[in-house]
C-alpha cells in the first residue's frame, strides 16, 4: 500500500477519534448521573455575585476553605485534590486537602487553592462546579428572582452535585427543600 | 488596461497587424491567471474566507442558542464537526492538488473540533480545565497537518499549544503534564522542514519562521519553576539559537522580512543582555550559594544543557569555512554572556562586564554599518548606545546634567553618523 492510500485509513481514524471524544464526554457526563454521590454544598446566601452572567449563576460556598499547619508545604495559587464527606445535617464537607491524587477515596475534585496572606493558616478553596446553568430564555425576570430567593439569608441555599474521582455533574440548586428550577417553571406559567 | 493602450497604438501606428495584437492580448490574459500572484492570492484569501466562515457560523448559531432544545444543539454541534470533515475528504479525494482547498477546508476542521468540545461542554454542562480541553484539541488537529499538508493548521496548532502552556501553569497537578509540551512542540516539525525544500516561497511557510521563534520566546520560561535567576542564560542560549539559524545558508540571501529567526535573535540578545545590565539582577544569583547536586537536578540545568547543545553544534556548522573573527558579534554573544554569568556566581564584575559587552557589541555594530553604508545595521547599533545609556540613567547616581549630556551626545552620534554614510554612499555613487 503506497503512502497515498494510507492517508485515507489514517484520515478516518483521525475523524472517527475526533467524533469519539465529544461522544465519550457525554457518556462519562451520564455515568456520572449514576455512579457519582450526590453532595449538598451550601451557598454563601448574602454574596453579592447572584446576577446572571451568560446564563450561569454564580456562587461562594460556606466550606471553602482549609486549614493549614505549615503555610510554607503551600504554593501561592495551586491546584489541589479536595475530598468530600457529609456533615450530620447532610451537608457537604472538606475532609482532606492535599496536593496528590486521593488514591483511596472517589469522592474528590480538583480545585484552585490560594494561599490568603491576611490569614495565612488557611487555604481558600475555589471548586470547579461554582456556577448553575440556568436552562431559559426569560433571564431577567428569573435574575430578579434569584436576585430575592438567594439572598434572602433566612433560607437555606444549597447546590446539589454528582463527585466521582473529578468529574461532576450539577444537578440542582435547592432554596431550602425546593428546586429552583420550581421557581423558574413559576414564574414561566404567570 | 495600459497593455490594451498601447496595442491600440501599436496597430494605429502600423507597426503590428490587428491580429497580432489580439494574440498579444491573448497571451498576457493567460500568463495573468495562471500568475504565482494570483495564486497567492487565491490561496490567503481562501485561508481567510475560511476563518471568516467559520466564526460567522458560531455566531449565527450563538444568536438562537437558548430556544433549541438540548438534543437540537447536540445535532448543531455534531454537524458542525461532521461538514468539515466532510469537507476535507472531497478536499482529499478530488482536491488533492488544489493547496486552497486543503489548507481553507483543514483550518475549518481545526477550528470545527474546538467548538464542538466546547459546545459539547456547554450544553450538557461539562467544566474542566482549559489546558485538558486545549490538549485534547490539539492532539485531535495535529494529524492535519500531515493528512491534508496544511500549514495553516500548524500555524494554528503552535498557537494552541502557546496557550496550552500558559493554561497548564495554572492547572497543572502533575509535571508531565508541562513537560509534554516540548515533544508536543516538535510534532508538526517534520511538516516545516518538508517545506524547506518543497515551497520555500509560500507565504504560510514564511509565516512559520515568525511564528516558532515567536512561540519559544514565549513559552520557554516554562522550564523554570524554582530558580527564576537561571533564566537570562536560558534565554540567551534560544536567542543565540535562533541568530545562528537566522545566518544560515537558507535565511542568509532571503530578505529581514522572511527571517523571523534573525529578528527574534538580535532583539532577543539585546534586550536580555540591556536587563542584565542592571546590577539588580544579578543580586539574587550572587546571595544564593549553589550546589552541584541542587542544580544538576533542576529542570533550569536540563534546560541550559539541552539549548548549550544545540548553540553549539549549531555554532560549529555556522563555523565551517569560517575563521573565528569572521564570525558576527551575534552568532558568539550567548558564549560570552555564559562566561559572564559563570563569573557573576562569584563576583559583581559580571555587571561591568556586561555594560562592556553591550557597549562594544553597538561599537562593532556602528563601524560595520559604517564599512558596509547600511544604514539598518548602523541605526541598529546606535539604537543599542541609546538604550544602554538609557538604561544606565535609571541606576546610576549621575546629575541630571551629566544623564542629558549623554542623551544629548547620543543624538548627535545619529545625525553624524547617518549624515557621514549618506555622504559616503553618494560618494561612492558618483
Amino acid at each position: 500500500m503506497n503512502a497515498k492510500k494510507l492517508i485515507y485509513p489514517i484520515f478516518a481514524l483521525v475523524v472517527l477519534a475526533q467524533l469519539f471524544v465529544p461522544c465519550l464526554m457525554i457518556s462519562s457526563k451520564a455515568d456520572i448521573a449514576l455512579t457519582g454521590k450526590e453532595f449538598r454544598f451550601k451557598v454563601v446566601n448574602n454574596h453579592a455575585g447572584t446576577s446572571i452572567n451568560g446564563n450561569y449563576l454564580w456562587f461562594r460556598f460556606m466550606d471553602d476553605k482549609y486549614k493549614v499547619t505549615d503555610k510554607k508545604e503551600w504554593e501561592r495559587s495551586q491546584t489541589v485534590f479536595v475530598r468530600f464527606n457529609k456533615d450530620t445535617l447532610g451537608f457537604a464537607k472538606i475532609q482532606s486537602v492535599s496536593k496528590f491524587k486521593p488514591a483511596d477515596s472517589f469522592d474528590w475534585v480538583k480545585a484552585r487553592a490560594f494561599l490568603n496572606y491576611k490569614d495565612s493558616t488557611s487555604l481558600q478553596l475555589i471548586y470547579p462546579f461554582n456556577n448553575y446553568y440556568v436552562e431559559n430564555a426569560n433571564l431577567k425576570e428569573i435574575e430578579e428572582m434569584a436576585s430575592q430567593k438567594l439572598n434572602d439569608s433566612t433560607r437555606v441555599i444549597s447546590l446539589k452535585v454528582n463527585i466521582r474521582e473529578n468529574q461532576f455533574m450539577v444537578n440542582d440548586l435547592m432554596v431550602d427543600n425546593v428546586s429552583f428550577k420550581d421557581f423558574v417553571k413559576g414564574l414561566s406559567k404567570k | 488596461m495600459s497593455l490594451i493602450q498601447d496595442l491600440t497604438e501599436l496597430v494605429n501606428a502600423g507597426i503590428i497587424t490587428g491580429e497580432k495584437a489580439s494574440e498579444i492580448a491573448d497571451y498576457y490574459k493567460k500568463k495573468e491567471g495562471a500568475s504565482p500572484t494570483a495564486n497567492k492570492q487565491l490561496f490567503i484569501f481562501g485561508v481567510l474566507g475560511a476563518l471568516l466562515i467559520g466564526i460567522g457560523l458560531m455566531f449565527i448559531i450563538a444568536n438562537q442558542w437558548d430556544s433549541l432544545s438540548r438534543n437540537v444543539k447536540t445535532t448543531c454541534a455534531f454537524l458542525l464537526l461532521i461538514v468539515p470533515q466532510l469537507l476535507c475528504l472531497f478536499a482529499l479525494v478530488k482536491k488533492a492538488d488544489k493547496i486552497v482547498w486543503r489548507e481553507s477546508t483543514a483550518l475549518l476542521l481545526f477550528f470545527a473540533v474546538g467548538a464542538n468540545i466546547s459546545l459539547v461542554s456547554q450544553i450538557y454542562h461539562i467544566n474542566g480545565d482549559a489546558s485538558t480541553f486545549l490538549l485534547t484539541w490539539m492532539l485531535l488537529t495535529v494529524p492535519l497537518v500531515f493528512i491534508m499538508r496544511s500549514s495553516a493548521v500548524s500555524l494554528a496548532y503552535f498557537f494552541g499549544l502557546t496557550f496550552y502552556s500558559f493554561a497548564v501553569r495554572t492547572d497543572a497537578t502533575e509535571l508531565w503534564s508541562e513537560w509534554i509540551y516540548w515533544p508536543l512542540l516538535a510534532l508538526p516539525l517534520p511538516r516545516y522542514l518538508q517545506l524547506f525544500k518543497k515551497s520555500p516561497n509560500s507565504p504560510l511557510f514564511i509565516l512559520h519562521h515568525w511564528v516558532i521563534p515567536f512561540v519559544l520566546t514565549l513559552t520557554i520560561g516554562m522550564v523554570s519553576h524554582n530558580s527564576r535567576e537561571w533564566l537570562p542564560p536560558i534565554f540567551i542560549l534560544l536567542f543565540g539559537i535562533f541568530n545562528l539559524i537566522g545566518n544560515q545558508s537558507f535565511f542568509i540571501s532571503s530578505a529581514l522580512i522572511k527571517n523571523g529567526y534573525k529578528v527574534f535573535g538580535f532583539c532577543g540578545t539585546v534586550i536580555t543582555l540591556l536587563v542584565m545590565s542592571f546590577k539588580s539582577n544579578w543580586k539574587t544569583l550572587l546571595d544564593n550559594h549553589y550546589t552541584l547536586s541542587n542544580l544538576v537536578n533542576s529542570s533550569e540545568f536540563i534546560a541550559l544543557i539541552i539549548l548549550g547543545i544545540l548553540a553549539s553544534l549549531l555554532l560549529i556548522r555556522a563555523m565551517r569555512g569560517r575563521t573565528l573573527a569572521d564570525l558576527k558579534m551575534m552568532e558568539i554573544a550567548w558564549l560570552l554572556f555564559l562566561v559572564i554569568f559563570v563569573l557573576g556566581l562569584f563576583s559583581s564584575m559580571a555587571v561591568l562586564l556586561v555594560n562592556l559587552f553591550v557597549f562594544t557589541a553597538a561599537v562593532l555594530m556602528i563601524r560595520e554599518g559604517t564599512r558596509l553604508s547600511h544604514l539598518g545595521v548602523l541605526n541598529s547599533g546606535m539604537v543599542v548606545v541609546a538604550l544602554l545609556v538609557a538604561c544606565r540613567s535609571f541606576d546610576t547616581d549621575l546629575t541630571f546634567v551629566v544623564k542629558g549630556s549623554l542623551f544629548v551626545l547620543v543624538g548627535i552620534g545619529f545625525f553624524v553618523t547617518n549624515w557621514l554614510t549618506l555622504k559616503k554612499r553618494n560618494q561612492n555613487e558618483r
